[in-house]
């Protein structure tokens, strides 16, 4: 008898706190690096807060890559290109590399630059993007936007509303069709009309 | 009157609207129904009904069982039959006098009408693969009129017989062996059914065991085993397990083919021949042909195959003491040949079929019947002397006395043809069903044009001078040879049949339908179609000799300037061929030079993940890297063609303002499954970047189905099949199109707005993120699975397009119109004016395959993998060829074809009216002028 009775708030402040647990946001961090394209290994560039389902996302720390010590050679391929650095996380699980490529011209201080972090169904980012761009102001702020994209639900075919019988086997909320009196009573006043008045001048 | 005409107004529109018009059909697309190369001991001649005139059955290494008419090739019915397993290997079998073939494919035994190619009856044996199927000829000891029953072995470490009724396939016993010997063969005879299985000895020979069964009961009667496991190493070795004759027996060699060893089945008895090589040269094949019938005399041929030569030898069996013996010789000669049995009555005859003549002997005597030559037939394309694989032969005979003989005979260039009394009636190419990549390649006369032009612009004045002067000189030659055309040429367009001019050579015509389809086959051949002059085969070569057993899956065609390169799958090395000839081309165009030059980060699939890397390889690390969600496989990789021109960047709404397509031309389509949640996700990667641009989810999701995908221009397509058991309102097959926008308002470009370039990686110069599309999706049910999707191409991309799609249940090809898949529809609502100005028409959740979008028409094309587009020099023409197994081309004019005139359109009746106005105007001018002089003299 006492047992249960004891069990009873026992398991009610158990679910109570399964419910806020499901229903607060679960908070994540994230870090994300850069690595330029000769480099070896990759150096910390950011280190991301963010929150599912409610997408909020705030950056804890911010070191952006020293400048290229070459100059910029737009035109040319293969290795040796200083100007692109590569920007993306390593994988918990499997330690691989996940990112997107970006120029290092980005990290320069006249554009606003935006860090972008897809996350799928349970909130874990699967992948990161990367935008710069350049201000009204011609100065951006230091640290960049950060964005949380969920995956969409993709388009569902419209269907048609289905026509709803009542029980008597009627259209519901169909309107009752008038009678051809009803509909047409200002044709036959018209005519009677056109009677009366023409028929009173033929004597 | 008025009836009558108004009939013909109705008549008008009708025809006006279809897609595919009446008079082109038949005569713009044109199709190879293919069933496969036809294996020997699947394929026989059968007669339809008992008494009636025979068709050649086969079950292919396509698994695609067909009926050909012998007398002019065509396929009277065909059935594609599904294995679980991709084995190539079936069983068909036909009893004597029924009007049902059986065929077992793993698991699968059927019962077929001969006569219409429908399913009378099926069997499914579950997991197990079919080892063997036999037709019981006699039922307890008497023919019987209905079905002949069949009886198939089946089951791995246990053998398993079932006797199938004939009529209804049910089960009729079972017999299970559990000696855990490997089940190899069943072998009937006129009383006993003998089932022979291979038992391993310690010392790793075989050891060849026969059972022999009661087809009444199925219980075993008897059993013995034969001590071959000194010459018996593998299962190879055995050649022959002689079925339904009257003494069945069976026929193996030891690994060196110097001794032939035979048993009679039932008795224990082994008599041995020792087989004489002639020569040097080394026995490579040894095959036994017996007959099937069982009233014929039981005799059987030996056919012995070395490199360069062949013989055979004939033996004869006595019933009574069981014995063995050696007939005759039929002499060797040169080359491969080819034997075949046929039997007429109780006797039976041999065709030898060599490289030049046709032999038929009696097996009875080594006396030669029938001896034809066999006509050089015409060139088709090959420049190879082709050998025979092998033949099946029929035989007429009356009295004893031969009249004819034909032979479908499969030739290793992958022609299967029939030969009577030596004339080739028929040929099939059936190398063609093995098609595994396919690519468009021009008439060079062009590029080599531009290439001579380059030369002289390149060169100094007078070196350019002279080389212009032989030019020129060079094209006058072709002058009196388009003089004596001409007047044929012109008589031609006149008289309004442009089927009259048909060119037979591959000549360059003005409206560019006449284009090279160049395939490569799974067995190493190269085959170049016309496309202009209903597929022709232009050049057949064999290209790489594969290894035994190896198939040449992922040829990747790259052609450039009437050049095909392509790499050598056995060496690995690149090789060159002339695309006008298919002549091996001396200098080598290198692989992948072009691309590398132009494309500088590529992509490639490596395991799970889809990674960027420098086109040159300069760079082994990645550049980028995109991994799906956690538990998601990627499932296809589609990126946008890289030959996709797209004529406007916007799209004009019905206001006149304009919406900006969002075009990039690294667009890549990636899309994922995950088995567990059941879902499909798609995502849209910048194949620059690596940067994610749209993604999606589908829940769901019927994950085993087919998935198919596309991109073209601004607008990607996917459909998937939802799972059954979802609860969602809609159920069954959809088609998703997303199309791509700069912006969502009109006359907007976003953050792009006048920047006139635009990098994936460099920071953008516009204020703003324009590196996001807007995106607008709808989402259709579609009544069949899609199994494939391509988009049409035209030469600037001002015709629209059109998305294929193809439908693997009913065996056709769809063309949708791009406004019916216009994800801008109104929902709920019928559209505004301006709208409707637009084109766009009100949603309605199911798009139904309007019969008029089915450019394959009455044609059945089955097994169709993929689909390639190109354009011709018409805008509004985009020809198409699909392959696969079957193999279809086709021209198509999505928005109509607006810059050609109509067949119906009359030169002479237009001349006519012309010349009769001109006379008129001579004739009238003089009155008139007199007219006038005198109006003026009278005032």
């Amino acid at each position: 008898m006492r047992l249960p009775a004891l069990l009873l708030p026992l398991s009610l402040l158990f679910t109570s706190l399964l419910a806020q647990s499901i229903s607060t946001p679960t908070t994540h961090t994230l870090q994300i690096s850069a690595w330029p394209l000769p480099a070896a290994s990759s150096t910390p560039l950011a280190r991301i807060t963010y929150s599912y389902p409610s997408l909020n996302a705030s950056i804890d720390s911010w070191t952006p890559p020293s400048p290229p010590t070459a100059k910029p050679k737009p035109d040319r391929g293969g290795a040796g290109d200083t100007d692109l650095v590569r920007i993306g996380f390593h994988d918990p699980v499997t330690q691989h590399w996940h990112g997107v490529v970006t120029s290092a011209a980005s990290f320069d201080p006249q554009f606003q630059r935006r860090v972008s972090l897809h996350v799928d169904g349970k909130g874990v980012v699967f992948h990161v993007g990367f935008a710069a761009w350049r201000t009204a102001g011609g100065n951006g702020k230091q640290e960049p936007e950060v964005e949380v994209v969920p995956m969409r639900r993709g388009p569902e075919p419209v269907l048609n509303k289905p026509v709803v019988v009542s029980e008597d086997g009627k259209v519901e909320g169909a309107v009752a069709e008038k009678t051809f009196l009803q509909k047409y009573w200002w044709a036959l006043a018209l005519f009677i009309l056109v009677q009366v008045v023409m028929g009173g001048g033929d004597k | 009157m008025r009836p009558q005409l108004l009939l013909a107004c109705i008549a008008w529109l009708a025809t006006s609207t279809l897609a595919v018009f009446e008079d082109d059909a038949f005569n713009v697309d044109y199709h190879h129904q293919l069933v496969g190369l036809p294996q020997q001991h699947t394929s026989f001649f059968h007669p339809v009904r008992p008494g009636s005139g025979a068709v050649l059955y086969t079950l292919s290494d396509k698994l695609v069982l067909g009926a050909i008419s012998p007398k002019d090739g065509s396929v009277l019915w065909r059935q594609l039959l599904k294995a679980k397993s991709n084995t190539t290997n079936g069983f068909l079998r036909a009893g004597e006098g029924q009007d049902i073939v059986v065929s077992a494919v793993d698991g699968q035994v059927a019962g077929w009408s001969t006569s219409n190619g429908r399913m009378a009856w099926s069997h499914d044996i579950g997991e197990y693969s079919v080892r063997d199927l036999e037709i019981l000829e006699l039922r307890d000891g008497k023919e019987t009129d209905g079905g002949k029953d069949a009886v198939v072995l089946f089951g791995d470490k246990h053998p398993i017989v079932r006797r199938l009724d004939g009529n209804t396939g049910q089960v009729k016993w079972e017999f299970v062996d559990s000696s855990g010997d490997l089940p190899y063969q069943i072998s009937a005879s006129a009383t006993t059914i003998y089932l022979v299985s291979l038992h391993t000895t310690i010392l790793n020979g075989l050891k060849i065991k026969c059972a022999s069964l009661n087809p009444v009961t199925g219980h075993k009667d008897d059993q013995y085993t034969l001590s071959s496991d000194s010459d018996l190493s593998s299962a190879e070795s055995i050649i022959f397990v002689g079925a339904n004759s009257a003494s069945p027996i069976i026929a193996w060699t030891d690994k060196s083919y110097s001794v032939l060893k035979i048993n009679i089945i039932g008795n224990k008895n082994v008599a041995s021949f020792n087989i004489n090589p002639h020569g040097a040269e080394s026995v490579e094949r040894v095959v036994l042909h017996a007959p099937h019938h069982i009233n014929s005399v039981s005799h059987f041929l030996v056919h012995y195959q070395t490199a360069k030569h062949h013989w055979a030898e004939v033996y004869h069996i006595d019933l009574r003491s069981h014995t063995v013996s050696k007939a005759y010789d039929l002499p060797r000669l040169a080359g491969k040949g080819t034997f075949s049995t046929s039997t007429s009555d109780a006797n039976v005859y041999f065709t030898r079929i060599t490289e030049d003549e046709v032999i038929v002997v009696s097996s009875a005597s080594h006396g030669v019947l029938g001896r034809w030559p066999i006509a050089r037939h015409e060139n088709s394309g090959t420049f190879e002397r082709p050998s025979h694989v092998h033949a099946v032969s029929e035989v007429a005979a009356k009295s004893g006395t031969l009249t004819s003989v034909r032979s479908a005979v499969l030739s290793s260039t992958g022609d299967w043809q029939l030969i009577l009394n030596g004339e080739s009636q028929w040929r099939r190419l059936e190398a063609l069903a093995g098609t595994t990549t396919a690519a468009w390649a021009e008439l060079h006369e062009e590029a080599a044009l531009a290439h001579e032009l380059e030369l002289e612009g390149h060169s100094n004045v007078l070196a350019a001078y002279t080389h212009r002067v032989r030019r020129h000189l060079q094209d006058l030659q072709k002058l009196p040879e388009w003089l004596q055309n001409l007047p044929k040429r012109l008589l031609g367009s006149f008289g309004g049949s442009r089927t009259a001019v048909k060119q037979d050579a591959l000549e360059h015509d003005s409206f560019g339908f006449h284009k090279l389809v160049i395939v490569a086959t799974e067995h190493g051949r190269l085959i170049a179609l016309d496309a202009g002059s209903s597929g022709k085969v232009v050049w057949n070569i064999q290209a790489f000799n594969l290894a035994p057993g190896t198939k040449w899956q992922d040829a990747e065609l790259h052609i450039t300037e009437g050049l095909l390169t392509v790499q050598d799958p056995v060496s690995g090395e690149t090789a060159s061929f002339e695309t006008l000839t298919g002549k091996r081309a001396l200098h080598s165009a290198t692989l992948g030079s072009r691309s590398a030059a132009s494309t500088k980060i590529s992509y490639d699939l490596a395991g799970e993940e889809l990674r960027g890397v420098f086109a040159d390889r300069s760079n082994a690390s990645p550049v980028w890297d995109f991994k799906p969600s956690e538990g998601e496989r990627i499932q296809a990789v589609t990126a946008r063609p890289t030959e996709d021109p797209v004529a406007s960047i916007g799209k004009v709404l019905g206001d006149r303002r304009v919406l900006y397509k969002y075009l990039n031309p690294n667009l890549v389509l990636v899309t994922t499954v995950s088995d567990s949640a059941r879902s499909l996700s798609v995502y849209l990667l910048d194949s620059v970047s690596g940067s994610v641009l749209y993604s999606t989810t589908h829940s769901d999701v019927d994950v085993t189905r087919t998935i198919s995908s596309t991109v073209s221009e601004n607008w990607l397509a996917y459909s998937f099949t939802l799972d059954s058991s979802s609860v969602s309102t809609s159920q069954g097959h959809e088609l998703v199109v997303a199309e791509l926008f700069e912006s969502a308002i009109p006359n907007d470009r976003g953050p792009l707005e006048a920047s006139s370039n635009y990098s994936s990686m460099q920071p953008s110069h516009a204020a703003g993120d324009g590196a996001k599309p807007y995106v607008v999706a709808q989402s259709y049910h579609i009544p069949e699975e899609i199994s494939r999707m391509a988009v049409t191409q035209t030469r600037q991309g001002i015709t629209s397009r059109q998305l294929l799609v193809v439908l693997a249940e009913s065996n056709s090809i769809v063309g949708i119109p791009r406004v019916f898949i216009d994800p801008r529809r109104p929902i709920g609502r019928d559209p505004t004016a301006t709208e409707a100005a637009e084109g766009l028409i009100r949603y309605s959740p199911v798009i139904e395959f309007d019969p008029k979008w089915y450019l394959t028409h009455k044609r059945e094309v089955i097994g169709i993998k993929k689909i390639i587009t190109s354009p011709a020099l018409l805008e509004s023409t985009s020809l198409v060829f699909a392959y696969g197994l079957d193999v279809f081309g086709t021209r198509i004019s999505p928005s109509f074809s607006f810059d050609v005139l109509g067949k119906d359109f009359n030169k002479l009746q237009m001349l006519a009216t012309v010349a009769a106005l001109g006379i008129g105007t001579f004739v009238v001018a003089p009155l008139v002028r007199r007219k006038h002089i005198n109006a003026r003299w009278q005032l």
